[in-house]
Parts: structure tokens; C-alpha cells; sequence
């Protein structure tokens, strides 16, 4: 559907930056509004991929657990909901934490999978 | 300031001043640059009797979220008790503890002349040469070995902050909690690094102050000369390589370094001269991870004000410090 999701929050950072910014005097409101639309065009790059990159690290995350891939299935039937998919990739990522809490040094899997996350989950 | 602030500032000022005539306070404008503290600088005229006074002040008040929960009576404490001491720190005149006063804890000094600048050793907005820059950056050096051989007992420090038998376990448990207590969700990157830093923790040493944040964007300048430094709500008693590590942190190259002209290095080498001690490579490289570890924990504390809907400012992740710090604790970008 037009316009995307994407397109709608890129429409909002141009109102910002074009037409608000100008008109804002205050030095602290002016660095807020430089804030807000960075965000806004992280989030228009970033928004259609959120749900594919979780999902990838959903499986990332069973594979160096070693939980069935299964489970996800389980968790969230179907087509992943965003924010049950959500709630299950922050129980493996309890469960990973606990582990490496309790390990005396992480495992290659471990760092690997946490180095490839930092990029998947930006 | 907005009308019910201005009464609130009026009203805490008359309570120190007593009855004083023509009392006025002149300011209008929050200073952008604190992101853990609200600034407003303003001007103080009154009259007692037949002499006029005026005083320049600036106001630092806890927003209603932060990135760091600091105690404003323990930085006032400090503060009052390093102005006869040789170190540059501002006049602290006013404390409003609880914040009963002024709607939150603030804190009020002198305001000094000068100007600030983050980025001024690679330019910023001074664009001094080079020479003038790496000379700024040999005052900055100056400044944080001021800092670490203050007499702190003489000074009275301990009377207000914790004396650490071990300052590296004493920092990782600080932060450890802070992340603990600010994520909303599980951080395995973060617990990695804190297992990294259990085990490759220095042995304690000798004890200083630790300002804890130094760097030019808390310095006030006077044309190329380091004036005042600024912001002092991280001090406390620890290992001095930990502000070496903070100055030296691969992040914030941009912040304390000249590429090419003063390096990593060359700041090392500085401070070594100053001191006459030689750094110790493997405790500056944990304090290095640590100075990313307690960003990491600063950035959970803004994200968390965020999310609670207690700061205007837009928070995204901590990606890129988490990136840094497993590059780091598999030795690279030292």
C-alpha cells in the first residue's frame, strides 16, 4: 500500500528538518528536533527489514542455544507476529546471558553469533 | 526561564541572600551541551545598602531523566572543598539538595568567560592551526595530572567519597548495577564484557582523584588556553588510569585526539612525563574497555528515559559501543 510505512515516516522527517527546523530558534530545541529526525530516518531505513532481521536472529540465537527451530514455530504460529516474535528473541536472549554470566569464557559460537547480532539488530 | 521557574529561582535566592533591594535575575535561555544536567546560565543583580552587586551564575538542575544519576550534594561537597586547591574547578555558590527548591536538585556557580568546544582539537569551531591544537591538547594532559596529585585527604575528599580498597572491582560493580538496574531487556554483549573485565581487572595501586570525564567539550576556553573544567559529577576516589583510559578511549578519537600529531600514543607518552610512572599497558587497556562499558551503561540510562517518556531527546541503541567493545576485548583498536 502507497505510501508505505517507510514512505510515511521519511514524508515526516522532511516536514522536521525542512519546515520546522528553520522556524526553531531555541539552541535546545533546535539540537532535540536534529534528534528526532535522525531517528525518524534510522527508522524509515531500518523499518522494513526489523521483522526478517529478528527473525534471523531468533534462529541464530536457538542455533547457539540449541533449542529445537521448532520452537519459534510453537511460540508464534504462523506468520511471526512483530511483537511476539519480540517477546521470544528477548527469552533466548535472557537465556544467552544467563550462560555466558555463568560461563568462565564465552564460547567462538558465542562471540560470533553476538558480533553478527550487533549488525542484524542496529 | 519559564514564569513558575523564574518565581521558584527568585524565591531560593532571596532565602540566601536575606532582604536585599532590587533584587533581578536576567537569563532567558536553557544552554544546549549537558545531556545529564539542565544549564541555564544567568545574571544576579541586588543591592545591599548603598552597594550595587551583580554576579554571573550558571544553574545545573537534574532533568526529569538523565543519562546519569549522580548526587548533587556530593558534587557540591567536592567542589567546595577543591576551591583552594590547585586544580581548575569551578566556584560552587549555591546547592539545592532535594530539589524542595527548584522542582529538582540543582546546583549553582560561577559562570566564567570562555567558550566551549568539543571537537577543538580537530578544528571545531575555533579552527585554531595545528601547533595551537597540539598545544591544547599538552594543557588538557596538564589539567588531568592536576587532578591526580591533589592532596585529597588535605583536601577533606574523604570525608564525602568512598576511599575504594579496589577501584577496578569497585568500577565494574558501579556499572554492573547501573545496567542492571536501566536495561529493559537482556544484554549478553554487555555481560560478556563485564566477565572480560572480572577477569583482566588490575591489581589496586596507588589512589587519586578521578575526575572521570575529561575532555574539552567540559573545559571552558580562554582564546587557546584550558580555563576551567567543568562538570564535575563523576568524581571520585580511584585508579588514575582509569581518566587515561577515558581520554584515550579508540571511540572518542575525534574528541581528545590530532590524527597524525597526537595520538593515543603521544598522550601516554605525555602524561608518563608529567607523572614520571609509567602506565601500565594491560591496566590501561581494561580501563579503555571499562570507559565503553560505563557509556554503555549511560546509553541504558537514556534509553530507559526514553522509553519512559521522561526526556525529549530521541535515544537509539548502544549497537555501535557493543560493536567496540568485543573489537576491543579481542584486542584490537587499542
Amino acid at each position: 500500500m502507497r505510501p508505505t510505512l517507510s514512505e510515511q515516516i521519511e514524508g515526516a522527517r522532511k516536514v522536521l528538518v525542512e519546515l520546522v527546523a528553520p522556524q526553531v530558534a531555541d539552541p535546545y530545541a533546535q539540537e532535540q528536533v536534529t534528534y528526532a529526525a535522525a531517528a525518524l530516518e534510522h527508522a524509515a531505513a531500518r523499518w522494513p527489514q526489523v521483522l526478517p532481521d529478528l527473525v534471523a536472529d531468533i534462529r541464530a540465537l536457538e542455533e547457539v542455544l540449541g533449542v529445537e527451530a521448532a520452537a519459534l514455530d510453537e511460540a508464534v504460529p504462523g506468520v511471526p507476529d512483530l511483537d511476539a516474535a519480540e517477546d521470544y528473541h528477548r527469552g533466548l536472549r535472557a537465556r544467552l546471558t544467563d550462560e555466558i554470566m555463568a560461563a568462565a569464557e564465552p564460547s567462538p559460537e558465542v562471540r560470533a553469533y553476538l558480533s553478527d547480532s550487533i549488525e542484524r539488530l542496529k | 526561564m519559564d514564569s513558575d521557574f523564574d518565581s521558584a529561582l527568585a524565591g531560593f535566592i532571596r532565602r540566601r541572600l536575606g532582604e536585599v533591594g532590587g533584587l533581578r535575575v536576567e537569563g532567558d535561555a536553557r544552554a544546549t551541551g549537558g545531556q545529564s544536567r539542565e544549564n541555564w546560565p544567568f545574571d544576579l543583580f541586588w543591592e545591599d545598602g548603598e552597594q550595587s552587586h551583580h554576579r554571573r551564575l550558571f544553574l545545573r538542575r537534574d532533568p526529569v531523566g538523565s543519562v546519569l544519576e549522580t548526587d548533587r550534594r556530593v558534587e557540591y561537597e567536592v567542589l567546595r572543598r577543591l576551591h583552594d586547591q590547585p586544580v581548575r574547578a569551578p566556584e560552587v555558590v549555591w546547592l539545592d539538595a532535594d530539589g524542595s527548591e527548584l522542582g529538582r536538585p540543582a546546583l549553582v556557580m560561577t559562570r566564567y568567560d570562555g567558550f566551549n568546544d568539543h571537537f577543538i582539537l580537530q578544528g571545531g569551531h575555533s579552527q585554531f592551526d595545528e601547533d595551537t591544537r597540539a598545544g591544547i591538547a599538552s594543557q588538557m594532559v596538564d589539567l588531568m595530572n592536576e587532578i591526580h596529585v591533589l592532596d585529597w585527604r588535605g583536601a577533606g575528599l574523604h570525608e564525602v567519597l568512598v576511599v575504594p580498597d579496589d577501584p577496578a572491582t569497585a568500577a565494574i560493580d558501579e556499572w554492573a548495577a547501573v545496567i542492571e538496574h536501566q536495561s529493559l531487556e537482556p544484554q549478553p554483549v554487555l555481560a560478556m564484557i563485564e566477565q572480560w573485565l572480572r577477569r583482566n581487572r588490575p591489581a589496586p595501586g596507588e589512589i587519586t582523584v578521578v575526575h572521570g570525564d575529561i575532555k574539552p567539550g567540559n573545559v571552558l576556553f580562554d582564546g587557546d588556553r584550558v580555563h576551567v573544567l567543568l562538570d564535575w559529577e563523576t568524581v571520585h576516589l580511584g585508579d588514575p588510569t582509569e581518566d587515561v583510559g577515558w581520554v584515550t578511549n579508540p571511540l572518542r578519537r575525534a574528541e581528545h585526539q590530532i590524527p597524525g600529531r597526537w595520538e593515543a600514543d603521544d598522550l601516554v607518552s605525555a602524561y608518563e612525563a608529567r607523572t614520571g610512572q609509567t602506565v601500565d599497558r594491560a591496566a590501561l587497556r581494561f580501563w579503555q574497555v571499562l570507559a565503553n562499558y560505563k557509556l554503555a551503561a549511560i546509553a541504558m540510562t537514556g534509553v530507559r528515559s526514553f522509553c519512559d517518556g521522561r526526556t525529549q531527546r530521541v535515544w537509539s541503541g548502544a549497537g555501535l559501543l557493543g560493536k567496540v567493545l568485543l573489537a576491543q576485548t579481542e584486542g584490537g583498536l587499542l
